[in-house]
């Protein structure tokens, strides 16, 4: 990597902004209390839309936020408060139970699995960074949607139904 | 744009690879799901990357990329709600969330 | 005009405000109660104007249209008003388009669709009383069912067509089965169902024979493409066009399909009154007229068969009707047969003619029923026509339109259904099937029954109408009881009866004659179909009007005299004389029976055949296996402990360690069934990049 490289303002944001979302990652695994992990989640997902920014993906930066940071970390946060358990908040740390102590040893395959990763991307010739020139706006992107992809959307947002109505039926008391 | 490809594919895998060892390592159910949730994130940035690096000329291929990644956003949320009602559940019905102690298919 | 064609513009609108009523009114329920009549009846009200506009637009603006025939395609009309939308997917490579269309015909049933289901909702407001449980219910599945029949005649193209059927069929259901508490209702709805589903499997394999010959399913591409394709697939079309038709049989209740329609008078008056009188049963005629140009370019057997199959139901249903007790049964084989009617009509050739019936059918039957519903209401819920009498004194408006709708039925010069039967009668008369050989008698065969069934018809409606308001009272309690229906009962009989008088007269070739009036023939450019040659001389109409006329008169003499002249003891003697012939109508032809006997205890006996085998022959297969199986044990057994007892043992060790092993992966932990698939799927990337 030339020194250019690393003093360019891309790659500073770049570097700061894995860095949160790797470190929050960890501190999801690590933290001891559920809702602290819940919040760290939401740290990291941010942190990937702004990833997303910087890769110039507009729309799936603001879905990143919409869906992830806001939508699914409520979701997550309400069924922590539903469930309702002691126990959950309290569960115990980094130090587990049972056949899953050997948690280095996991974490040694998660990170083999992403060497791995790295080094079939290596292996591969992939192009170089240029800049860009035509990227998908926010228009194209719609447009595309509901011409192309519409069936597609259409039975994404039927799966959407299907889901809600299953959560609901799953969730709801029996009723007398 | 001079960011070398591997370096936003490295962060995803890595994004991936920690989420996995977290879903494998917690017992927390609702954080399982959470790392889950990290994992597809991973997948996510892998396929921006990609169309990013691959398709800046062809506006009508670069598109599919951002339509992509909004249908497994779709898929992600169904899944986050299907189990967590399951989770609820299962809290509901056994008092635990720890899933090493729901094992009724122990051989 | 300008400002009709504004509202054709947007016939879209038609299809939309039921279906948003509908959801309205299911979503709402609670805060609606009561009050969704008046939402509904209001919302279809709009809809009706609209449609009305919509008409207006094509009666008056669609003669060129429909003039000029589409180049190379026949029997197509030109829709007035075409929209598309292909944004549905490209499969393979068709590119599915979709849309709606307003031509004649749909632009007539359009307004039949909205006005009858307009003085339903007013009807049933006050028919339902207060302890209705389920009154929203039946408002969202009524509107539901208009948008389902709203939109099968607004569609372009077969598979849209589909959809919308199966809506309604749907919506029948639930209609008919309103008071599922109940016994009756329950089956009848299963059966309309099951029936129904009976048609409709034959009816897609149609669609899909269709599609594979002209790869396409609209109605204009199916016109322009079948042409071609009749030179080399002429047989399998006509098999594709037949199975089409069985969809309209289970429909349109045609025999032998048509047992579910009497059963399903278990539902609410008014419901039936809808479905199974004006619109649901029309939609498998209507399927038939919209679909003529794959008739008309299938070999000509196929409407051949369509003819008899008509007219063989018209006359079968027809003569059933002569001996029912339950006024609305009567009512129901009334409509299978008149249904029968309308096939015929179209399988004759008889475009205009069977869809002139369609209307004019679905003006006095829906009044009919409405104002069957009036007497049952009336009458404390009794059904039967000899409990009834003199009741003409008690109710004077349900009297009043009641009569009404029996003239039109009965064919009763002046008055609709006069008119529509006369041109119906007439195709069957100068029938001239193209391209099939008949003998003589055969071609005159359809008038015959159809002749039959105007005075058998006649007569069974003279019957019911004497029986019900002429006489004396039969039962004294019900008849002092009985009382006239409020004004949401009477006002929409009395639009109905007002349009069961005059519908015919916009279109008969008689009035036409008499009043020379231009403005008279725009139903004839309405329900113009190119590719049909109208050949009517005039001495052929009158000699049928005559024949016709004869045939209903006749008919109403004789219930007359049978009821009124003749007393009930020379009656009872004059059935026990024919007494086997008697049972056999009586009991509907055993039809219900002979289904039971052939589908369910066939079936019954099929399973018990099943059962024997199951438990002779599988089970002496198994036991003999099992003992062979006990003999090699026994034998491997003494081999194990005289020869290789050491080494049994030693691979007994091994299997045990080995299923222990394998038994501890089964944990019933998630998270070691997540490692295990790590694992794997790593390892067949990296073997998949090793042997790359």
């Amino acid at each position: 990597m030339t020194m250019e490289l690393l003093t360019s303002g891309e790659f500073i944001i770049f570097a700061l902004l894995s860095i949160v979302a790797l470190v929050s990652t960890y501190q999801m695994v690590a933290v001891r209390l559920i809702t602290h992990a819940a919040l760290f989640m939401t740290l990291t997902f941010t942190a990937v839309a702004g990833v997303f920014l910087l890769l110039q993906a507009e729309f799936v930066a603001g879905l990143q936020v919409l869906i992830y940071s806001g939508a699914i970390t409520t979701m997550v946060i309400f069924a922590i408060m539903l469930s309702g358990l002691k126990d959950i908040k309290m569960e115990a740390g980094a130090k587990g139970r049972g056949w899953s102590k050997s948690n280095p040893l996991l974490m040694v395959v998660g990170l083999i699995f992403a060497t791995f990763m790295c080094y079939l991307y290596a292996a591969a010739n992939l192009p170089k960074a240029t800049e860009a020139t035509a990227l998908a706006k926010v228009k194209d992107i719609g447009f595309s949607l509901f011409s192309t992809y519409v069936i597609p959307f259409e039975v994404a947002s039927i799966l959407l139904l299907i889901a809600m109505v299953g959560a609901i039926i799953l969730t709801a008391k029996e009723a007398e | 744009m001079n960011l070398p490809i591997y370096l936003p594919l490295g962060l995803g895998a890595l994004l991936f690879g920690m989420g996995l060892w977290g879903a494998l390592t917690r017992t927390n159910a609702v954080r399982i799901l959470m790392f889950i949730e990290i994992m597809l994130n991973g997948v996510n940035l892998n396929l921006i990357t990609f169309s990013r690096y691959y398709y800046q000329t062809n506006p009508e291929m670069a598109t599919r990329a951002p339509i992509m990644t909004l249908f497994i956003m779709t898929v992600a949320a169904a899944e986050a709600s299907v189990g967590l009602a399951l989770i609820l559940n299962v809290v509901r019905n056994r008092g635990v969330v720890d899933v090493d102690k729901v094992n009724l298919l122990k051989g | 005009m300008h400002f009709a064609e504004t509202f054709l513009h947007s016939a879209w609108v038609i299809l939309a405000l039921p279906l948003l009523t509908s959801a309205l009114i299911a979503a709402f329920a609670r805060s609606l109660q009561r009050k969704a009549w008046i939402f509904g009846t209001g919302m279809m009200l709009v809809a009706l104007f609209w449609s009305i506009m919509t008409f207006i637009a094509v009666a008056g603006g669609g003669h060129g249209a429909a003039e000029a025939a589409h180049e190379g395609a026949k029997f197509l009309i030109e829709p007035a008003w075409h929209i598309q939308w292909d944004a549905w997917g490209q499969f393979g490579s068709y590119n599915m388009k979709m849309g709606l269309q307003v031509d004649g015909l749909t632009a007539v049933m359009l307004v039949v669709v909205t006005l009858v289901s307009a003085c339903v909702q007013t009807y049933a407001s006050a028919y339902f009383d207060g302890g209705e449980k389920r009154f929203t219910r039946f408002y969202a599945a009524i509107n539901l069912f208009t948008t389902g029949m709203l939109g099968l005649v607004l569609a372009d193209n077969l598979f849209l067509l589909l959809v919308c059927w199966e809506i309604m069929g749907l919506c029948s259901y639930l209609l008919i089965g309103h008071w599922y508490e109940q016994e009756w209702p329950r089956m009848g709805q299963i059966k309309a169902f099951l029936t129904t589903r009976v048609g409709d499997v034959g009816m897609m394999i149609g669609i899909f024979i269709l599609f594979f010959l002209a790869k396409d399913l609209t109605w204009v591409g199916l016109a322009e493409k079948l042409p071609e394709v009749i030179a080399e697939h002429g047989a399998l079309l006509g098999l594709g066009a037949f199975l089409l038709f069985t969809g309209a049989m289970g429909k349109s209740a045609q025999f032998p399909l048509h047992t579910w329609l009497p059963d399903a008078m278990a539902g609410p008056t008014p419901g039936s009154a809808l479905i199974h009188a004006a619109t649901m049963v029309a939609a498998g005629v209507y399927l038939v007229g919209r679909a003529f140009m794959v008739y008309g370019n299938a070999p000509g057997w196929v409407l051949v068969v369509v003819a008899f199959i008509g007219a063989f139901t018209s006359l079968f249903a027809a003569s059933i009707a002569t001996l029912r007790h339950d006024i609305k049964e009567v009512l129901a084989y009334s409509t299978i047969s008149q249904l029968g009617y309308m096939i015929m009509a179209l399988g004759l050739g008889g475009w205009a003619a069977g869809n002139f019936h369609m209307m004019t059918h679905a003006f006095f039957k829906a009044l009919l029923f409405f104002a069957a519903g009036s007497v049952i209401h009336a009458h404390h819920h009794n059904q039967f026509l000899h409990k009834m009498g003199g009741l003409r004194k008690k109710i004077p408006i349900t009297f009043a339109v009641w009569m009404a709708g029996y003239l039109a039925l009965a064919g009763f010069p002046g008055f609709s259904g006069f008119f529509s039967k006369d041109e119906l009668l007439l195709a069957a008369w100068t029938w001239h099937p193209e391209g099939v050989h008949m003998a003589g008698w055969l071609l005159k065969l359809p008038f015959i029954m159809g002749l039959t069934t105007a005075f058998l018809t006649a007569y069974y409606m003279t019957r019911a109408t004497y029986l019900a308001f002429f006489g004396k009272p039969r039962d004294h309690h019900l008849y002092d009881h009985a009382h006239e229906s409020p004004w949401q009962m009477w006002a929409p009989m009395a639009v109905l009866a007002v349009l069961s008088v005059f519908s015919g007269w916009g279109w008969a070739a008689l009035p036409n004659e008499w009043f020379g009036g231009e403005w008279m023939l725009f139903f004839e450019h309405l329900f113009h179909m190119p590719g049909i040659e109208h050949v009517a001389e005039a001495s052929a109409a009158h000699a049928v009007t005559a024949m016709a006329t004869t045939a209903g008169l006749t008919g109403i003499g004789l219930g007359l005299l049978l009821y009124k002249v003749v007393s009930p003891n020379t009656r009872a003697k004059w059935i026990s004389a024919g007494k086997p012939i008697y049972n056999l109508v009586r009991n509907k032809y055993y039809v219900d029976e002979i289904y039971n006997v052939l589908f369910i205890e066939t079936t019954k006996v099929l399973s018990k055949g099943i059962s024997w085998f199951d438990g002779n022959v599988v089970d002496a297969i198994v036991n003999g296996l099992g003992k062979v199986g006990t003999q090699l044990a026994d034998a491997t057994g003494w081999f194990d402990k005289t020869v290789v007892d050491r080494l049994v043992t030693i691979w007994a060790d091994i299997s045990r360690g080995i299923a222990a092993q394998f038994k501890r992966m089964a944990t019933g932990l998630v998270q070691q069934y997540m490692l295990t698939l790590v694992i794997v799927v790593v390892a067949s990337v990296v073997l998949f990049q090793v042997i790359r």
